[in-house]
């Protein structure tokens, strides 16, 4: 029982550190909360399933899924962001709020209020580890996660672009007397966030064998949780937040209450915070 | 080499810079003192184009480059140390330099200007893998000075480089820039508060004060001028009459 859950909370983590990793990406350098991180992973998940459906194609259908999921994030950066740079905290905030609102409803309009199956069924064998049940699905979601998170962090320390987006990061104009085009790292930070989150949804909608307009919502706050819950900015407390967040409210649903399950990835936000105020992995100067 | 004509810089309502101008000859060393808040470090953001300004030139061998990014003027050979240092603080003294180079492709020419570099300021190949933010005063500002030649920078705008050091380590400093100057030929503009430094090494110089130019001149002349002794050479009255 225990373990089965560390297991579920692992695969919802790893979700949740995708979706975290973009929030905290995206507010390290530029320091907005780009609220709209959750439709780019509905709209992730909506493409793959839309390709899958008139192609028959699992890879071709990923891959149209980051895409949009890139395309968009870039869009956003240019159009939602960066006619704000400069500006107040509080715009660009009320700009990703409306830019979240508009997605939403744009997909509603796109792709019909209801829930759609994923056009694709997995029949996923099982096996049994310690009496817990796990298929290949949760093992394949880990891997993939996994991997990307491996992909990204090699890619900021061992890049020469990587490096840069950590200096703009760091201190834009020193970024910029160095000759690093500030707007080109911005642009390949909402790229990397938005092509996570995509993948992020593209997931789950196989996992949970639907997708809908609102999907993106609870991943998108959770994912927002964890970035805070890590240490927002921070790169490993994203993924450790997102991890933390998944295995607590599967804990909490198993062992206290399922109908609460969401409250308590909420209940544990609060709780580091309490004890932590700059979240798990953040500075304590 | 650099032509800036009737500048003028606002931040916000504020107005900055209000009419300045200056140039710089190939190979020369141009000092800019003034007090606090005079506008100098303003200038230099806008040669750099860190911020723009409303009206006037800034021509770089007869090209504008008011209008171009910051990583464009750069490339145009304007390499700028800002006041402060503004290192990459959580990098090491590597990253630094690597980020330096940025703008360049040659990495088999990076690699040899990095040994220069380590050559020039033996502390940074000591340090290579220490966190920027670790150094002290004197070699993070040699490390932002080596960060900037890493770019190849035909001009090096410094902005305050003696800011908090010791004598000692200011000085030198001091000497490396004249010899950047004299061996490498690159042409300084150098801003500084420290008036009696800055017009020892510079040839010439000019005074700013709220904004405008108040007084130029080659150093020599601006070093026996009696109003340059009492307000930055900090000489009391008597001493400058008698
Ligand atoms: N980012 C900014 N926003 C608003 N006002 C600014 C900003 N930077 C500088 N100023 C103002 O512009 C004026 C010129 O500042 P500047 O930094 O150019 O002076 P400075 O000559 O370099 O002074 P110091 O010797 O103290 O460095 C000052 O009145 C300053 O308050
Ligand atoms: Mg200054």
């Amino acid at each position: 029982m225990l373990i089965q859950q560390l297991i579920n909370g692992l695969v919802s983590g790893c979700v949740y550190a995708l979706v975290a990793l973009g929030y905290t990406m995206i507010f390290g350098i530029l320091g907005i909360v780009n609220f709209a991180q959750g439709e780019i992973y509905m709209f992730g998940a909506f493409t793959a399933v839309l390709t899958l459906a008139a192609t028959g194609n699992i890879w071709l259908a990923s891959a149209a899924g980051i895409a949009v999921a890139c395309v968009l994030g870039v869009l956003l950066e240019r159009i939602a962001f960066r006619p704000l740079r400069g500006m107040h905290p509080l715009i660009p905030l009320i700009s990703a709020i409306g830019a979240s609102i508009f997605l939403s409803s744009l997909a509603r309009l796109l792709f019909g209020p209801e829930d759609r199956a994923f056009p694709f069924e997995f029949h996923p064998s099982s096996f049994y580890f310690y009496g817990a049940q796990i298929n290949q699905l949760q093992l394949a979601i880990i891997a993939v996660s996994v991997g990307l998170m491996a992909i990204l962090t090699l890619f900021l320390n061992m890049t020469k672009h990587g490096k840069a987006i950590i200096a703009v990061a760091m201190d834009s104009d020193a970024a910029r007397l160095s000759g690093i085009n500030v707007n080109r790292a911005y642009e390949i930070t909402f790229l990397l966030g938005s092509a996570l989150s995509g993948a992020a949804g593209i997931m789950m909608a196989i996992y949970y064998n639907s997708t809908s307009p609102s999907m993106g919502l609870l991943p998108g706050l959770k994912g927002f949780s964890a970035a805070i819950l890590g240490g927002v900015g921070s790169i490993p407390g994203a993924i450790i937040g997102g991890l933390v967040l998944g295995i607590a409210e599967n804990l909490g649903a198993a062992y206290i209450s399922s109908s609460f399950k969401d409250a308590f990835a909420f209940i544990a936000l609060v709780l580091v915070l309490i004890l932590l105020p700059r979240g798990i992995m953040g500075s304590r100067k | 080499m650099l032509q800036v004509r009737n500048l003028h810089i606002y931040y916000g309502q504020i107005q900055a810079v209000k009419g300045a101008s200056l140039h710089v000859k190939p190979g020369e060393i141009v000092a800019l003192i003034g007090g606090n808040g005079a506008g100098k470090s303003t200038i230099l953001r806008a040669i750099s184009g860190i911020v723009k300004s409303t009206s006037g030139s800034i021509l770089l061998s007869d090209t504008e480059i008011s209008s171009l990014p910051p990583e464009r003027i750069l490339k145009n050979g304007i390499g700028h140390v800002p006041e402060g240092r503004r290192l990459f603080r959580g990098l090491t003294v590597h990253d630094n330099l690597m980020l330096g180079a940025y703008s360049r492709n040659d990495s088999a020419r990076i690699k040899n200007d990095i040994e220069t570099m380590e050559l020039l300021f033996p502390i940074l190949g000591k340090r290579r893998k220490q966190l920027a933010g670790t150094l002290s005063g004197g070699e993070q500002q040699m490390l932002a000075m080596a960060r900037t030649l890493m770019a190849r920078p035909r001009m090096l705008l410094l902005d305050e480089p003696s800011m908090g050091l010791a004598p000692i380590i200011t000085s030198q400093i001091y000497e490396k820039i004249g010899l950047l100057n004299k061996n490498e030929g690159l042409s300084i503009l150098l801003v500084e508060q420290n008036a009696k430094l800055a017009l020892k090494l510079a040839h010439r110089g000019y005074v700013i004060e709220t904004g405008r130019v108040v007084m130029e001149g080659p150093t020599s002349e601006l070093r026996e001028s009696n109003e340059i002794q009492r307000a930055y050479l900090g000489k009391g009255y008597r001493e400058v009459w008698e």
